[in-house]
């Protein structure tokens, strides 16, 4: 009952990102985590502790999956303080390909913004 | 902050709008990171906040993954589609022909027996006929006085008078004769109609000597007229006499006929408005405001007892019988229509079965798919969904394809309708019978095909992969309810079969009936002179010598002159007395006038004495003809050459005695599947008649009656042309549309069976493949198994079959009144249905039994 997605598609037809997608992507560039870190890191990151429910977040995760863009662990990292109840999401390659293609996009979308006078030049 | 129960009771319930798939995999963790977010609120109100935004989360992303879902199993229902087109398109085409028969007919039937009529307050309107069983009529029409003393009732709050009128309009361009009627002044206010443009009638347009009115219809209107709104005023030259154009009548109204021209006052003189024994005028009348039918007739049985006590005249009819006007419209259709309303009813439920079977088989099919994918983590639910998808995308389509079917099958019923169908002009598709046939089909498909399925499914889920892939397929359930479906259309099928062959039974002994004259190479046109130009003596002249030149015509062997041809529900006819026979006889002998060369034309047998010829003029002695059926009937033992008789009262001084000089053959003049009629015929030279129907036989009978017409008289039309073969077709029309109609429907029923049941035959022989491998190991002969397919398949057409004849047995009551020349337990009939659905069954199950009788033996190692 699997619904992959990804069959034949390259990393480019992925773009652009959901911004949830890509936050959730973002948090597990550096390390594995469980849903709730993902949520605590983005709320983090974002400065906005509501910047995504608990639904939307398990939503995109499961969308992520489905494409194959992270993968669920069945080794546990941090077994000893954890909830044994969660499950850990790490990056898979195509994942992180993506993440970094988006993450360029942005970059180029930024660097747009500067050239045309909307962002101070970088010194 | 802790939280409440309740809100976390509320969270969870807004989780259940998410797919159980979605729920079953992340609905702990989800609440177990609310419950964490909940806690870190600081006080209520950022609570509460915070309840809002994941709330509203949960409302717009739950939709989006019904959505991915519903995408995903579509896309994955259409490839499975296209993997399995036999599948694919034996299910839509049955959905297609059940839900299109069955919209077209409904549709159909909707308009014409339940529709409005396009009158005010309709259901007040009711037909007033007299009850006449002396002469043999039922219903039959009445005259002036009668409809004055109507008048009076007390329930009947208005009372209107129609008769069928001709009338040639010239002008401008080449002649034109109109259909019409001739109407009572309040008959537009009795049926609650109001002209488009212009005015209605008024009270005293009936006197003799009133400036000469005419109402047109919208058709008329439309194609003469181009719709010109200033028509009123105008005034048209009409069978030479000037009428005024006082308006324009509404689109829809057909009353009295279906294709009506116009209307006009209807002029009687004093002796119309005081003779009370004759019989000309239609009456109409709308019920007082809160009478009901019953009612009415209550007090019209009352009424026409005291009205019995004033005038003899009253004491040979039985009063009087009020039927809703559209009964009285739909009269002829309704039972036509209701035994095709039932025939498509049965092929809604055989399609219903073999959807139900399909879908069953379907699952069944696919039981070792759906418990790989369960074992591989799947839900129930979820592997529910998909099938259920799969189901909704055929019906879909089957619904669409219906859709268009029932269009498609609309226009053929509209093309194929006979005239009688008062109102099938209006018949269009109506969609909410076209989604209640796609509701009902699917609902069936559903309830009856994957409910059980899924039953079995669930309980075979686990077992079936532990038992290797054999499926609920086996599951002994299954293979029954599906044989019973199949034996429950055969059954279905046999009684259309039977109705249809009982029909065409009798269609084909009607064509066998002979007509007592020969049709072919006549043909057939009306004439109506206009009184104004042609005075009795003159319209003689002008048919004399009209046939005169016709005859010489070339290619023309024969032409003469009739009032009427066919005879109707009600021809012209009349009592008549036999002189020194005391008793007034009061069943009807009808009276035509007719030319000399009639009987030669038509070649109608003379029996005894002679035929008219030019001795019988005007001034000589009154003669006429009878046929053989009158001669048996009122001359058993005598010869009733010489005889005399007489229309009306003997005893009255202008009575005219006309002597018989001649017996000729019967006709079934009034339709084949009638009996002959008492009939008599009298010279035209004696009876003088304005109308006349002329009969040519020849090849250029149209050109040839044109330029002989127009020679004598530029300013008259040519009314109805037509083969005598064609206007022969039209009396049977209603019948042979109600058989060809049901014939189709049972073709379609015994295909659609004959395809459920090829499915279920293939899909019993697949399940049992290895068994027949084992057999065939063991030394089985390919008789053996071929045995075991046919015998299996026998025993359920047996069933089906005494079902079936059980069913017909009854049914076939209802088909009683149109069969003719074939009793409805006729033994061939049933045979000759019975034998035709073996034939199907046997057809059906050839291919698989063939499959069977190859089984590889080894396919007993190779399936394991």
């Amino acid at each position: 009952m699997s619904r992959s997605v990804n069959d034949g598609l390259t990393p480019e037809d992925f773009l652009p990102l959901h911004r949830d997608t890509f936050q959730i992507l973002v948090s597990l560039a550096d390390c594995d985590r469980h849903g709730y870190s993902i949520l605590l890191d983005i709320a983090e990151r974002s400065g906005d502790p509501r910047s995504i429910t608990p639904s939307t977040l398990y939503s995109s995760i499961r969308r992520l999956l489905e494409s194959g863009l992270i993968k669920e662990l069945h080794e546990r990292p941090d077994s000893e303080h954890d909830d044994q109840r969660r499950r850990y999401y790490r990056l898979t390659t195509l994942g992180r390909r993506v993440a970094e293609l988006e993450a360029r996009r942005l970059q180029r979308l930024l660097s747009d913004a500067r050239s045309g006078g909307l962002l101070p030049k970088r010194s | 902050m802790q939280e409440p129960r309740v809100v976390l009771f509320l969270y969870r319930l807004l989780l259940r709008l998410y797919p159980a798939h979605f729920r079953e995999n992340y609905e702990r963790e989800v609440l177990l990171v609310f419950r964490r977010e909940w806690s870190k609120q600081s006080s209520r109100a950022p609570a509460l906040w915070y309840f809002v935004t994941v709330a509203t989360a949960v409302l717009t992303d739950a939709p989006k993954e019904h959505f991915e879902i519903l995408v995903s199993d579509l896309h994955h229902a259409f490839r499975k589609s296209v993997r399995s087109p036999w599948f694919t398109v034996v299910a839509i085409a049955t959905l297609a022909l059940g839900i299109g028969i069955n919209s077209a007919l409904f549709s159909v039937v909707k308009s014409v027996l339940l529709q409005k009529l396009p009158y005010g307050k309709p259901d007040q309107l009711v037909r007033v006929w007299i009850r006449n069983p002396k002469q043999g009529y039922e219903h039959d029409i009445s005259n002036w006085p009668r409809l004055e003393d109507w008048r009076r009732a007390r329930s009947l709050q208005s009372v209107a008078g129609f008769t069928g009128a001709r009338l040639i309009l010239t002008g401008a361009t080449e002649p034109l004769q109109l259909r019409g009627a001739s109407v009572t002044a309040n008959f537009f206010g009795t049926l609650g109609v109001r002209p488009l443009v212009g005015h209605d009638f008024e009270d005293g347009d009936e006197q003799p000597g009133r400036p000469r009115k005419i109402i047109l219809s919208h058709g008329l209107w439309l194609s003469r007229f181009g719709g010109d709104p200033t028509i009123t005023g105008r005034q048209l030259q009409l069978n030479g006499l000037s009428y005024e154009v006082v308006g324009v009548a509404p689109p829809r109204v057909r009353f009295p006929e279906r294709d009506l021209d116009f209307w006009t006052p209807i002029v009687i003189d004093d002796r119309g408005r005081r003779s009370r024994g004759n019989f000309w005028l239609n009456v109409a009348a709308r019920l007082r405001d809160g009478v009901t039918l019953r009612q009415a007739q209550k007090e019209m049985d009352k009424y026409s007892r005291a009205l019995a006590e004033q005038h003899p005249e009253d004491r040979e009819i039985d009063g009087v019988a009020l039927v809703s006007l559209r009964d009285d419209l739909t009269g002829a259709i309704r039972p036509g229509l209701m035994i095709l309303t039932g025939a498509v009813v049965f092929i809604l439920l055989i399609c219903c079965a073999n959807i139900a079977g399909m879908l069953s088989a379907r699952v069944a099919d696919r039981t070792h798919e759906l418990s790989v994918r369960a074992a591989l983590g799947a839900s129930y639910a979820r592997v529910v969904r998909q099938l259920l998808t799969e189901a909704l995308l055929l019906f879909v389509l089957g619904g669409a394809v219906g859709i268009a079917a029932a269009y498609a099958a609309i226009a053929l019923l509209l093309h194929l309708a006979p005239p009688e169908l008062p109102q099938l002009q209006d018949a269009h598709l109506d969609l909410t019978v076209a989604t209640c046939s796609l509701a009902v089909s699917s609902a069936a498909g559903m309830i009856f095909g994957l409910l059980p399925a899924f039953q079995a499914a669930r309980l075979g889920l686990v077992r079936n992969i532990r038992q290797g892939a054999r499926g609920i397929s086996g599951h002994l359930d299954s293979r029954r309810f599906r044989t019973t479906l199949a034996i429950g259309e055969m059954a279905l099928a046999m009684i259309l079969l039977t109705g249809s062959w009982l029909l065409i039974r009798s269609f084909r002994h009607i064509q066998q009936v002979s007509p007592g004259y020969d049709a072919r190479d006549v043909t057939i046109a009306e004439l109506q002179l206009p009184g104004s130009k042609y005075p009795d003596a003159q319209a003689i002249d002008f048919y004399t010598r009209l046939l005169d030149r016709l005859s010489h015509a070339p290619g023309i062997e024969s032409a003469s002159g009739i009032t009427n041809f066919f005879l109707g529900r009600l021809p012209d006819s009349a009592t008549f007395s036999i002189e020194g026979r005391p008793d007034k006889i009061s069943l009807p002998l009808t009276t035509d006038a007719v030319t000399p060369e009639f009987f030669s034309t038509m070649k109608i047998p003379l029996l005894r004495g002679r035929f008219f010829d030019g001795r019988d003029r005007a001034d000589s002695l009154p003669v006429i003809l009878i046929n053989n059926a009158t001669a048996s009937r009122y001359w058993p033992n005598a010869d009733p050459l010489g005889h005399r008789i007489t229309f009306g009262d003997p005893g009255s001084k202008g009575s005219r005695w006309y002597t018989i000089v001649g017996i000729v053959g019967d006709t079934t003049r009034a339709g084949p599947d009638q009996p002959a009629f008492t009939e008599s015929y009298s010279p035209l030279a004696q009876i003088a008649s304005r109308r006349m129907e002329i009969l040519i036989r020849g090849t250029g009978a149209r050109n040839a009656l044109q330029a002989a017409v127009r020679a004598l008289d530029a300013n008259q039309p040519i009314i109805h042309f037509a083969t005598l073969d064609a206007a022969l077709g039209e009396q049977t029309a209603l019948r042979r549309f109600t058989t060809f109609l049901l014939t189709l429907f049972a073709i379609t029923a015994v295909i659609i069976t004959g395809v459920g049941l090829y499915g279920l035959v293939s899909y019993l022989v697949t399940q049992r493949q290895q068994e027949f491998g084992i057999r065939f190991a063991l030394g089985a002969r390919p008789g053996n198994v071929l045995g075991i397919v046919v015998s299996r398949v026998m025993l359920m057409a047996a069933i089906g079959l005494v079902l079936g004849t059980l069913g017909a047995l009854s049914l076939t009551k209802l088909l009683s009144a149109m069969l003719f020349g074939v009793g409805r337990f006729d033994v061939g009939s049933y045979l000759a249905a019975a034998a035709g659905l073996l034939l199907v069954c046997l057809a059906a199950a050839v291919s698989p039994a063939i499959r069977a009788v190859r089984t590889d033996p080894l396919i007993a190692i190779r399936v394991e």
